[in-house]
C-alpha cells in the first residue's frame, strides 16, 4: 500500500483535527441538506478547501466552527448551481438553519448527556432506539415487526427523541 | 413552539432521514423551518443526536467504553495492587524427562536419484529464481513508460515547469503527479483506461498498478489488463474484469464502487481481509481503524469518460435530447427557451405565431446532433433525415403549426395532467406543437463521447397544461428510427399522460420525434368559436433521453 499523501507534521495536524472534528461538521452539512450523496460531496469540498488553506488556520482557535463556515458557503454555494431535483430547504429555511448551528458545537458534551439520559428511558423505550440505530431497522417495518401503524410508531419515536432533548438540555445547563 | 407542533417536527425530521417523507410533508416541514427558527433549532439538535445514534450508537446505547475501559482499568490496577503485595512463590526446579530409552531400529533409506533428475532440478531452479527476480526487478525499476495522457479537460497540473500534454508519456517511479483541477485520463500500454478528476495525487507504482493519494479515479479495464490495481493509503483494489471508480477522501478513508464486473478488495489494518465486491456493490475503508463498512453504489459519482474535442465529461448519466434542442450537448451546456423553427430550421429565441408551411425537411447547421425538423403533412412524401429516409405512413394534416421546437424546464407545467404530479418541477423537456417533427442524428452523438453505446430512447409525454381550450387539445405522438415507425400514440388529450421506451441498436443512424394533429377537422366549432385542427395541441416530450452505457 502506498505511503500517506505527506508525512509532514502540518498534515498529520490536520488529518488530527480533521479527524476529531468531521462528524459534527458532517452532521450541520447533513442538517441543511438531508441528501446523503450530497452531504458527502459537500464534506469532502469541505475537508479539501481546508487542507488547501490550512496556513489559515491558528492552532489554538476552533477547528470545527471554522469548517462549519466553510461548509455553510459550500453548501449555498452547491444549492445555487443545483438544478435538478435534489430534496433542499429554501433559502430562508437554510438561513435560519445556519443561524441556530452553534448547537453542532456541542456534539462531545451532548454524547456524554445523551449516554446519560437513555439510562433514564423505560426499558422498552431503550429497545425501541437499539431497533432503530443498532440493529438500523426502520420504522415501517419495526411497526410490522410489532403488528403497529408505522403512524403510531413514529409519534411514539418522537416521544422517545423529544424526551432524550429535553433531558440533554437540562444536563448541559446543569 | 407547543408540544405538537415540536412532535410534528420530530416526526417529519425522522421521516426525513429514513427518506419516507411525502412532498406535502417535506413542504410543511420546509414552512415551519423558514418561519420559526427555535424550530430550526429544535431540528438542529435533534439531528445531531440522530447521527451521534448512527455514528456512535453502541457506545451510547451499550455504554461500551466507559464499561470496557472501567473493567479493563479496574482489572490492571487489581493485577498491579496483586503483585505489590503478594508473596513471593518459590518455583520448583523442574525435573527434566527422562528420556526413553526404549530404541526403535530406525533404517535410513537412501532414495535413489538419478543424475539426470538432479541436474533437471538444478536447471529448474534456476530458471524459477531468474525468473521470480527479473520479474521483481522490472516491477521495482523505475522510468519505464508505461502509460500515455490520452486526453484532458481543464487541466491544471502542479508541475508548471514540466506541462502534461495530450500525448505525454508517463513513467513509472516515485513522481507524484498532482492534477489540481479539471480532468485527465492515462490509456495504459495494456489498454486499461484511468479518468482522474481533480484535485487528485497519484504515482504510476507499475505497468499496472496506479497509486492514489487522494481525489478520485475511475478504471475501464479489459480482458486484456485483468489484475490491474489501485492502491490507496489504507487498501489494494484488484480489477478482476471490470470498471470501478476509487476515491481517496483528504481524511484518509478510501471509497471503492463497482460498476461492472468484479474487484478483489484488500484492506484493513491489523486484521487483513480480503473480499470480492461485485458489480452494483461499494464500501467504504475507514482511514482511522481500517474498517470497512457497506456504502450505497453511486453509479454517476465518477468521471468515466472525457472528450476534449466535444468537450463532454460524462458521469454516466443520460444524453438529455431537450438540451440539445437548447444548443447544448446533452449534458446540461444548453440554453433553456432556445428553439428550433421548424419552418426554416433556424435557432430562434423568440415566439413564432400559427402559420403554414410546406412538408419540405430543413437540415439544421446550427447544431450538429439535430440533422434536420419539418412541418408534416402527409401530403406527399415525407423525408425525415437528411440522407432522404421517407416515413410512409405520415397522416394528412393541414401543414398548420403554431410556436417553434423549445428547449423548456416543466417549471412551466408543473401538474402536466390533472391527476398525474410530476414530483421534479425542473425536468428538461422539448415542446412541439402538432404539426411539428425533429430528428437528432445518432451517428454525431456517438461521436461525443466515444467507448459509449446508445442504448435506448426513453420519455414520458402528454400535452402541455396551458392551452387555452384544453377540451380542444387532440394530438398524435410518433417515433421513428431511420424513418421506420416505433412507436405511435394516437388522440392524446390533455390530462393523459404516457410513457415511451425504445432500444436502439448502434446501425440505427437517426431519431424522428413527431407530433401531429390527431385527425381533427380542418375547421371545427367549440362553444361558438371557430376552432383550426392544431388548436391547444400544445405537445411535450417531458426528459427525452437517450440511456448510454460503457462499451
Amino acid at each position: 500500500m502506498m505511503k500517506e499523501a505527506d508525512n509532514s507534521p502540518k498534515y498529520k495536524l490536520f488529518i488530527r483535527l480533521l479527524t476529531a472534528n468531521q462528524k459534527r461538521i458532517y452532521g450541520f452539512i447533513y442538517a441543511l441538506m438531508p441528501n446523503q450523496a450530497a452531504s458527502e460531496d459537500i464534506m469532502q469540498q469541505t475537508s479539501l478547501f481546508m487542507w488547501e488553506h490550512f496556513d489559515d488556520f491558528r492552532e489554538g482557535t476552533n477547528f470545527s466552527a471554522w469548517g462549519i463556515t466553510i461548509a455553510r458557503n459550500l453548501v449555498r454555494q452547491y444549492c445555487r448551481k443545483q438544478k435538478r431535483s435534489l430534496i433542499t430547504f429554501d433559502s430562508q429555511a437554510i438561513e435560519n438553519l445556519i443561524d441556530q448551528s452553534d448547537v453542532f458545537e456541542t456534539q462531545d458534551d451532548q454524547i456524554t448527556a445523551l449516554r446519560h439520559c437513555f439510562k433514564k428511558l423505560q426499558s422498552y423505550e431503550q429497545e425501541m432506539l437499539r431497533m432503530r440505530y443498532i440493529q438500523r431497522i426502520r420504522v415501517p417495518e419495526i411497526a410490522e415487526n410489532l403488528n403497529r401503524t408505522t403512524g403510531h410508531i413514529y409519534r411514539v419515536m418522537a416521544r422517545i427523541h423529544n424526551s432524550l432533548l429535553k433531558c440533554i438540555k437540562r444536563q448541559l445547563s446543569s | 413552539m407547543d408540544e405538537k407542533e415540536i412532535s410534528k417536527i420530530t416526526v417529519y425530521t425522522l421521516k426525513l432521514v429514513e427518506q419516507t417523507i411525502g412532498p406535502e410533508e417535506f413542504e410543511e416541514l420546509n414552512s415551519i423551518l423558514s418561519a420559526n427558527p427555535d424550530a430550526a433549532r429544535h431540528y438542529n439538535s435533534l439531528m445531531m443526536m440522530i447521527s451521534n445514534f448512527q455514528d456512535r450508537g453502541k457506545e451510547i446505547v451499550y455504554d461500551e467504553i466507559t464499561i470496557e475501559g472501567a473493567l479493563k482499568n479496574a482489572f490492571w490496577k487489581e493485577m498491579a495492587d496483586y503483585e505489590r503485595t503478594a508473596l513471593a512463590v518459590e518455583i520448583s526446579k523442574e525435573e527434566p524427562e527422562k528420556e526413553d530409552k526404549t530404541l526403535t531400529e530406525i533404517r535410513k533409506i537412501r532414495p535413489k536419484v538419478s543424475k539426470l533428475s538432479i541436474y533437471s532440478l538444478l536447471l529448474c531452479s534456476a530458471t524459477l529464481i531468474f525468473v521470480i527476480a527479473y520479474a521483481h526487478l522490472i516491477s521495482m525499476r523505475h522510468g519505464i513508460e508505461v502509460a500515455t495522457l490520452s486526453d484532458s479537460m481543464n487541466a491544471k497540473w502542479a508541475d508548471i515547469a514540466s506541462p502534461v500534454e495530450k500525448g505525454t508519456r508517463l513513467v513509472t517511479g516515485e513522481k507524484r503527479w498532482l492534477l489540481r483541477e479539471g480532468y485527465a485520463e492515462l490509456l495504459f500500454d495494456n489498454q486499461a483506461r484511468v479518468v482522474l478528476e481533480g484535485p487528485a495525487e497519484f504515482q504510476i507504482l507499475a505497468e499496472d498498478r496506479v497509486g492514489l493519494s487522494y481525489g478520485k479515479v475511475y478504471a475501464r479495464v479489459p480482458q486484456t489488463a485483468v489484475g490491474f490495481s489501485v492502491y490507496t493509503p489504507n487498501a489494494k483494489i484488484i480489477d478482476l474484469g471490470t470498471e470501478f471508480g476509487v476515491q481517496v477522501e483528504i481524511g484518509g478513508n478510501t471509497q471503492l464502487h463497482v460498476l461492472k464486473g468484479k474487484t478483489m478488495l484488500m484492506a484493513g489494518k491489523t486484521d487483513r481481509v480480503n473480499m470480492e465486491i461485485s458489480q452494483g456493490n461499494a464500501r467504504k475503508i475507514s482511514g482511522k481503524t481500517g474498517e470497512i463498512s457497506d456504502i450505497c453504489c453511486r453509479p454517476n459519482h465518477f468521471v468515466r469518460v472525457i472528450n476534449s474535442e466535444s468537450n463532454c465529461v460524462w458521469r454516466g448519466q443520460n444524453l438529455d435530447l431537450a438540451d440539445i434542442v437548447g444548443g447544448g450537448n446533452g449534458f446540461g451546456s444548453g440554453t433553456i427557451g432556445m428553439s428550433i423553427d421548424p419552418t426554416s430550421g433556424k435557432p430562434s429565441s423568440k415566439p413564432e405565431g400559427r402559420r403554414g408551411a410546406s412538408n419540405d425537411y430543413r437540415l439544421v447547421a446550427s447544431i450538429p446532433y439535430v440533422d434536420g425538423v419539418f412541418v408534416p403533412n402527409g401530403r406527399s412524401q415525407q423525408i425525415v433525415s437528411s440522407q432522404g429516409h421517407l416515413f410512409q405512413e405520415c397522416p394528412e394534416t393541414t401543414g398548420l403549426t403554431c410556436e417553434n421546437i423549445i428547449n423548456v424546464t416543466t417549471n412551466v407545467d408543473f401538474l402536466v395532467t390533472q391527476t398525474q404530479y410530476v414530483s421534479d418541477a425542473s425536468l428538461r423537456a422539448i415542446s412541439m406543437h402538432a404539426n411539428m417533427g425533429i430528428t437528432f442524428d445518432l451517428q454525431a452523438m456517438r461521436g461525443l463521447i466515444k467507448g459509449v453505446d446508445i442504448q435506448r430512447f426513453q420519455s414520458q409525454f402528454g400535452i402541455r397544461r396551458y392551452a387555452v381550450r384544453p377540451s380542444a387539445s387532440n394530438a398524435d405522438f410518433w417515433v421513428l428510427v431511420d424513418g421506420k415507425l416505433k412507436f405511435k400514440k394516437e388522440h392524446v388529450k390533455i390530462g393523459q399522460f404516457h410513457s415511451i421506451d425504445i432500444e436502439l441498436s448502434e446501425n440505427d443512424r437517426f431519431l424522428t420525434l413527431m407530433i401531429t394533429e390527431g385527425d381533427d377537422p380542418e375547421t371545427r366549432f367549440l362553444e361558438d368559436m371557430v376552432l383550426t385542427a392544431i388548436d391547444s395541441d400544445w405537445g411535450i416530450f417531458i426528459d427525452p433521453v437517450l440511456v448510454l452505457s460503457p462499451k
